[in-house]
């Protein structure tokens, strides 16, 4: 049921030590927004027509602040979104009809939107937060040769002005210290690092400083009202947990220290004034799910759980079983998966990391020894690689600064020396040992999903094995929760 | 004594916030315990055209790092005092302050460390610091100087050698008329087929790592080892940092030992996948591009030529 909610009374709001508390949940709770300073509303999505929202914290209201049609009825959606201080805008990322984003503000009432910045070059944008004085907008732009960078959009002119530049892996937060001076984000510690630290960058350009460093995770920052600290999600104590780092004048001023664990997958989305964290959760994990199918209906008779994942794909001899794992830290976007591959007969498992920042979907080859993988590698480029079972080794097979991040739709040749795949709405064939390629007359790849009703719940791709009467699939989804803590 | 005056009038102008050209970003990195300011950058630039800190008094870093050539010569290997032959090219010192290693090699990883090795390299200017020291007082135009502040001077002057605001930016910027037809087909190309946006990326044209492209591959050996001689790693054998394509036109010759004359050469070079070797780069494969791609290429490494700002 879509648009179900709960919103649980705060136990004792706002007093030292308080328990979370479920805001809301819903299949379609969208958790690209944040919470307005007065706490009274939470900007979002409304996932039956991709409008921008508000969403009443205590209300439960849902307000539509644009008004196009239907999901399907043109390519525009709003994404990212953050209020302003006094509530009297909301800036928020729009995706246009020329396929690509822009930034936006809207009043919350709903009146006419003001396009603020507008270049295919710069193509994703993500307004982050706004300056306290509402003059400013902190906003992560995604350029087209996968460099992304740290701006500040003046909220009249929309004049941008570059304060950094960072790798195609850009932060997962940044957010405006109260007096305006600083903006705090997340960033590998040293190039070619997969953990992050938290800086603090001056507004003028003049100084940064690293505020919060080790050898764990550490993200998602959000400046405290008072100044005094930036709140973070970190594995530093082992699991994820929430955080805090004393700061002064943009510096350490002190040692973190841990203000609340067991939150589960969560995602911090901001603090109101009053000091109330909002926070969103995945809860529940997919599951890899073995079953066999009857005969005559082609129904799954029952089934087991053989791991979480996504994707599953039996090998063509049928003695191993490969999915997509997730693993890292959090994220608002794609998930950073890695490549199980479970032995059938003795149950052992391998896991692959191979060089991709991104992988939607596996196919084994013939042979049992490549899995060709459709997604980014790890320099933000698109389209095929294929993946060397026993050693990760990844080679590019197709490749586009144009291609979907997700990359290409492919499979292998029956001899497994040449890969199809779909760009562009056509099919072209790529030899692998010349590199050649052709463009494909028939426009089909060869059929994959099986014919089998698979039960309720359960996502696409399966993957029938070679006997015929037993696939793989998976089961449930991740259940996005909105909570809030009211912090100490 | 004019140059004095200069200089101490650059240390009592009020500190401004640094301008930098289009393209590139307002945060210009310096350490906390050399932060850019306008007399530091005054004295440094005042030392990097002296000759005096070269043991015959002939050439300055500006020798080497001319500015009329965007910062670097028209060579294909450096020389030093007395004619003497270094073995690779004098590197553009363009928007360094962005950089993280240094030299081709990266053995210095701060601009610091970096200034001080061509005074006292033999090749370079031959001069062993102590000297170099004792030259600059005895001139009576400078304040009293030792070697950390000689370093600081001369690597805060060489973070103020912006290049930017060329065609290419403005385009990335958004106007879209600021480049001709065949240029913007230089950079689909640039960015796709080419793969050239591989590792010349960022407002910078640079990924600040080190690459083996096959560039000095003679005899079935590298006579330069490159990165290795830093890393001892064979993957890094013949692989020299990527340079930035700033001003690209304007600093033939060529790779990191001048040996390619043109800019047409360099993309001749990487059509064919480099030169093969051992450890070359996995991202060196031949481009099939044809003559019009390779004129349209030519024509956006063109308009990589924007303008160049020093000092504060």
């Amino acid at each position: 049921m879509r648009g179900w909610l709960w919103i649980l009374l705060a136990c004792a709001g706002g007093a030292a030590g308080a328990d979370p508390r479920l805001v809301w949940t819903s299949p379609g709770a969208i958790h690209l927004g944040a919470p307005s300073l007065d706490g009274r509303w939470l900007s979002t999505v409304d996932p039956d027509t991709g409008n921008l929202a508000l969403r009443g914290l205590r209300s439960g209201e849902m307000r539509k602040i644009t008004h196009k049609g239907p999901r399907g009825a043109s390519n525009e959606f709003a994404y990212f979104s953050t209020i302003s201080p006094d509530s009297t805008r909301v800036a928020y990322a729009w995706h246009n009809d020329d396929g690509f984003y822009e930034l936006r503000v809207s009043p919350p009432g709903g009146g006419a939107a003001r396009v603020l910045f507008r270049n295919e070059e710069a193509g994703f944008v993500q307004p982050a937060a706004w300056s306290p004085d509402g003059e400013r907008i902190l906003t992560l732009l995604f350029r087209k040769d996968n460099v992304s960078q740290i701006t500040l959009i003046d909220a009249e002119t929309g004049a941008v002005r570059v304060l950094k530049s960072l790798n195609w892996v850009y932060p997962k937060k940044m957010d405006f210290s109260p007096d305006g001076r600083w903006i705090v984000y997340d960033s590998f510690s040293r190039d070619g690092a997969a953990d992050r630290d938290l800086f603090a960058l001056s507004t003028d350009g003049a100084r940064e400083h690293r505020l919060v460093e080790g050898p764990s995770e550490d993200s998602f920052p959000i400046w405290s009202p008072d100044g005094a600290s930036v709140y973070f999600a970190s594995d530093r104590g082992g699991a994820m947990a929430l955080w805090a780092a004393p700061v002064s004048d943009g510096k350490p001023a002190g040692e973190p220290r841990l203000v609340r664990a067991g939150l589960g997958r969560f995602l911090p989305m901001g603090i109101t004034g009053d000091g109330t964290l909002y926070y969103c959760v995945r809860d529940g994990n997919p599951e890899i799910r073995v079953g066999f199918i009857d005969g005559a209906s082609r129904q799954v008779l029952g089934s087991g759980r053989v791991g979480e994942g996504v994707g599953p794909q039996w090998s063509p001899d049928g003695s191993r079983l490969a999915w997509l794992a997730r693993r890292g830290a959090e994220n608002f976007g794609e998930e950073s998966r890695a490549i199980t591959v479970r032995n059938m007969k003795d149950r052992s498992e391998l896991t692959l990391t191979p060089k991709m920042a991104v992988i939607s979907r596996i196919r084994w080859s013939p042979d049992g020894l490549w899995l060709l993988a459709s997604g980014s590698d790890d320099k933000g480029r698109g389209g095929l690689y294929r993946v060397d079972v026993r050693t990760a080794r990844t080679l590019a097979v197709a490749q586009d600064p144009e291609a979907p991040f997700r990359g290409y739709e492919g499979a292998w040749s029956p001899d497994g020396q040449r890969v199809l795949y779909h760009r562009g709405g056509a099919v072209f064939e790529r030899a692998l040992d010349s590199g050649e390629e052709r463009r494909v007359r028939s426009g089909k790849l060869p059929p994959c999903d099986p014919d089998v009703r698979l039960p309720e719940g359960a996502a696409p791709p399966a993957s029938l094995h070679p006997d015929g009467r037993t696939v793989a699939f998976t089961l449930g989804r991740t259940r996005p929760e909105i909570w809030a803590l009211d912090l100490p | 004594m004019k140059r004095v005056a200069a200089i101490v009038f650059a240390a009592l102008l009020p500190a401004a916030e640094h301008k930098v050209p289009l393209g590139l970003d307002a945060y210009v990195p310096a350490p906390e315990t050399n932060p850019l300011s306008p007399e530091t950058a005054a004295l440094g630039r005042a030392l990097f055209f002296d000759p005096a800190l070269s043991r015959d008094g002939a050439i300055s870093c500006a020798g080497c790092h001319d500015p009329a050539r965007a910062f670097t010569d028209d060579k294909p290997l450096a020389v030093g005092v007395e004619g003497r032959k270094g073995t690779r090219r004098a590197p553009a010192l363009l928007n360094r302050a962005y950089g993280r290693a240094f030299f081709w090699d990266g053995r210095a990883l701060t601009l610091e460390d970096q200034v001080l090795k061509p005074i006292e390299n033999p090749v370079e200017m031959d001069l062993p610091l102590e000297e170099a020291l004792r030259r600059l007082k005895a001139s009576g135009k400078y304040p009293p100087l030792d070697e950390a502040l000689l370093a600081a001077a001369l690597s805060t002057y060489v973070r103020t050698i912006l290049a930017g605001d060329s065609p290419y930016d403005r385009y990335v910027a958004g106007d879209r008329s600021a480049l001709d037809a065949e240029q913007l087909a230089g950079l689909r190309l640039f960015r796709g087929k080419a793969g050239c946006g591989a590792c010349h990326l960022g407002p910078n044209l640079t990924d600040e790592r080190f690459h083996n492209t096959g560039a000095g591959w003679k005899d079935g050996t590298f006579p330069d080892l490159g990165r290795f001689a830093v890393t001892g790693r064979e993957e890094d054998r013949g692989a020299f940092k990527t340079p930035t394509l700033r001003e690209a036109a304007r600093r033939a010759p060529y790779m990191h030992d001048g040996s390619l004359a043109t800019l047409e050469d360099v993309i001749e070079h990487y059509d064919k996948g480099g030169a093969a070797n051992p450890a070359l780069d996995p991202e060196m494969r031949p481009l099939h591009l044809t003559a019009e791609e390779k004129r349209a290429l030519a024509a956006f490494l063109r308009a990589l030529t924007g303008e160049i700002r020093e000092g504060l």
